[in-house]
């Protein structure tokens, strides 16, 4: 190794842009890979039948949501079978509250990390979508199964499915870099996060369909970015309708500023945060 | 030659006050960021309930690579900051720092080591959170199990090993870490005495190779025997900066102790040991007619030092005593309540005690000498380190080293007993025996 190859700055983070900070990221992508894979295998680790949780926790959701939703309530049909609906509604619903969830926890998670080990605090956030990533891929390939099983037309444009994850995973990583900081120095943030995240799925047509929604507000809808990762999925997946270009503008203006804010607000609390965590 | 390490004019701020510990609320911090606009930094603490302090003003040093440098410093001197700052775990306040090389962080053996996965994963994971990559965990891999001892029980999870396998597999793999630039802090060189010992030669190993070391540590003798250097840091600022290691040890250990010798310190010398077992009371040496020593004593005059304490709480592993140490930094020994097997504890009750214990005659040798209370709870936590460095006592101890007319002055040796010695006229059989 040559001397100016390996010259490191140590300098105060404000000073760091955002070229640094991508850059940062990408250099360390392999210790984000280890942290990842750390988080798969020790998910599943212990449990009787291992991985097939990644399938049943979002088939039992489904099936809860079906006997409440179509036999009780008897919600007038879509033209799509509910239980498809609602199971790719869910598939990115639990994927995105995930890397919400455990992305706003994550800074206080690893804190044992952060005080011994140098090396970007940015990655840390990203362990939860990561690692998240290779259950809802499974998850989907289950909703094509099946979808096929139940004679539904599944549409070619299931191999751009990824992209509704990376998009789902950029939102929320967005968000923890917000809520990753905060946390560490104000647990009640880590308090009323689940409490959030169930309202807004509730706010979101991810169990029920934004029809059923009173027409006056449902343009509120078409703002939310989870109807448009929701509706994206089922679009490609089940093609039903896509999301509008609307929501598509608004799905990426937000990320964008959620991503630019969050990083700042994640830059300036860093440094503190060794010595507060 | 481009210096290793160059720390170029860093402060830290830290701010003191209620925020600093746990948690608080949201609400409040959201009102004062209001008025103070969002996360600025350091002058934040401008408002609110804390005060800003300085952890670290304006350090500036440069290390050129293959030095081994001690930082040395009484708690809260501002070097494990700097030690924290250097291996990029916390950013500067102000100023920079220039690392030239890959540096290697050991400030805690097995960071990241996960109960649930087996020894074999641990070693891919440990390697990459301390910057290996994964080729190069791959090609060592063999090399550091076979270093740790543990092939026959590297696929079973690491929480079946015991605390001394978890341990030696960490240390493998953070020795097979080959840094230009290693950053230790001495917590790793607490454990047992086999493991130090293997910490400290690495390190010197590395050192021999031509690579950079920075050490923090409060064990002075363990600083004088691997550095060539040593930095002294007081209050966040440079003390002392230099190679001559005797000179820096003796002024930090005694500092104008040699003019004037103080052998005793009350309650109210010192910061109060916020703690639950005592308040401090008195620390002092006496001389045999019970009269506190302020001036050199005689090495054959009978010395007993006494510790003063107003005891709250009984505790069985509750522990008092002082660490000597001469000039040179070394510790002479350390005396503690908990030293016999008697239970010394079981005869101790709550009020003010007197815990004395003597220094036999002819034990130290010529010299000045530093004591330093201490306390604690076993296993658990010390209450006054050995290294607080508050409560020290000074002890000269002059003439009467020996009744030789031979040895006048100060013995070779850190200590110098006047052993009795004893003649017998060998047996035939013996001499015979002994020659075979």
């Amino acid at each position: 190794m040559t001397a100016s190859t390996t010259l490191r700055i140590v300098k105060p983070h404000s000073e760091r842009t955002l070229r640094d900070d991508l850059a940062s990221i990408w250099t360390s992508r392999e210790l984000l890979l280890v942290l990842a894979r750390r988080e798969i295998s020790v998910r599943y680790r212990q449990a009787a039948i291992g991985v097939l949780w990644v399938v049943l926790q979002p088939l039992f959701t489904t099936a809860i949501f079906t006997i409440v939703f179509v036999v009780f309530a008897r919600i007038p049909n879509q033209g799509e079978s509910y239980p498809l609906f609602a199971f790719a509604g869910l598939a990115i619903w639990q994927y995105f509250n995930r890397a919400v969830s455990d992305g706003g926890n994550s800074l206080v998670a690893n804190a044992a990390l952060i005080t011994k080990v140098a090396f970007p605090r940015l990655i840390i956030p990203l362990i939860a979508p990561v690692a998240g990533a290779v259950d809802c891929l499974i998850a989907l390939a289950v909703l094509v199964i099946m979808a096929v099983l139940m004679g539904a037309h599944v549409s070619w444009m299931v191999v751009l499915a990824p992209l509704v994850i990376l998009a789902a995973a950029l939102l929320g990583y967005s968000i923890a870099l917000w809520l990753a900081p905060l946390n560490a120095i104000y647990r009640d943030v880590g308090i009323a996060l689940p409490f959030v995240m169930q309202v807004a799925m509730y706010m979101s047509p991810i169990v029920y369909p934004a029809a059923l929604v009173p027409e006056k507000i449902r343009w509120l809808y078409l703002l939310n970015p989870i109807a448009v990762l929701v509706d994206a999925i089922r679009w490609l997946v089940l093609g039903t309708e896509p999301p509008t270009a609307v929501g598509f503008t608004v799905f990426g203006v937000l990320t964008i500023v959620l991503f630019v804010g969050g990083r700042r607000l994640f830059r300036n609390m860093e440094g503190n945060l060794v010595d507060r965590i | 030659m481009t210096p290793a390490v160059e720390v170029r004019g860093i402060s830290k701020q830290y701010r003191r006050g209620r925020q600093h510990h746990g948690t608080q609320l949201l609400t409040r911090a959201l009102w004062r960021w209001a008025r103070g606009g969002i996360g600025r930094g350091p002058d934040r603490a401008q408002h609110g309930d804390s005060e800003p302090f300085w952890a670290l003003h304006d350090v500036s040093f440069s290390i050129e690579p293959g030095e081994v440098v001690g930082i040395i410093g009484r708690n809260g001197s501002g070097k494990s900051t700097v030690l924290k700052i250097i291996a990029q775990i916390t950013a500067p306040t102000t100023g920079e720092v220039r690392l030239n090389g890959r540096a290697g962080t050991l400030l805690e053996v097995g960071t990241g080591f996960h109960p649930e996965l087996s020894g074999r994963e641990n070693v891919f994971l440990n390697g990459a959170i301390l910057g290996m990559s994964r080729v190069e965990i791959a090609r060592k891999f063999d090399e550091i199990v076979a270093f740790s001892g543990i092939e026959a029980f590297i696929d079973t999870p690491v929480k079946r090993y015991s605390s001394g396998m978890q341990t030696r597999l960490a240390f493998s793999v953070a020795a097979h870490l080959e840094p230009e630039i290693l950053i230790v802090d001495e917590v790793l060189a607490v454990g047992d005495a086999d493991f130090q010992k293997k910490c400290l030669g690495k390190m010197n190993e590395v050192s021999k190779a031509g690579r950079t070391v920075l050490f923090v540590s409060h064990n002075m003798s363990a600083v004088d025997r691997l550095c060539n250097r040593i930095i002294w840091l007081d209050r966040g600022q440079l003390v002392d900066d230099s190679r001559d290691k005797v000179a820096v040890t003796s002024r930090y250990l005694f500092g104008n102790a040699k003019d004037v010798v103080n052998g005793e310190i009350t309650a109210s010398d010192v910061p109060p040991v916020d703690n639950e077992f005592f308040t401090f009371r008195s620390f002092r040496v006496r001389d045999r007619h019970g009269k506190t020593i302020d001036g050199p004593v005689a090495a054959n005059e009978e010395v007993s030092v006494e510790i003063g304490l107003h005891i709250k709480k009984l505790n069985q592993a509750f522990l008092a005593g002082y660490v000597v140490s001469n000039e040179e930094g070394e510790v002479v020994y350390w005396a503690q309540t908990t030293d016999a097997s008697d239970g010394f504890n079981a005869g101790l009750r709550t009020g003010d005690v007197i815990l004395s214990t003597r220094i036999p005659p002819r034990f130290l040798n010529q010299g000045l000498y530093r004591l330093d209370f201490i306390a604690g709870v076993h296993h658990l936590h010390w209450l006054v380190a050995p290294d607080a460095q508050q409560h020290a006592i000074f002890l000269r101890v002059e003439g009467g080293v020996s009744d030789s007319a031979y040895w006048l002055g100060r013995r070779p040796g850190v200590v110098a007993p006047v052993l009795p010695w004893q003649v017998e006229p060998q047996s035939t059989f013996a001499a015979l025996s002994g020659s075979f």
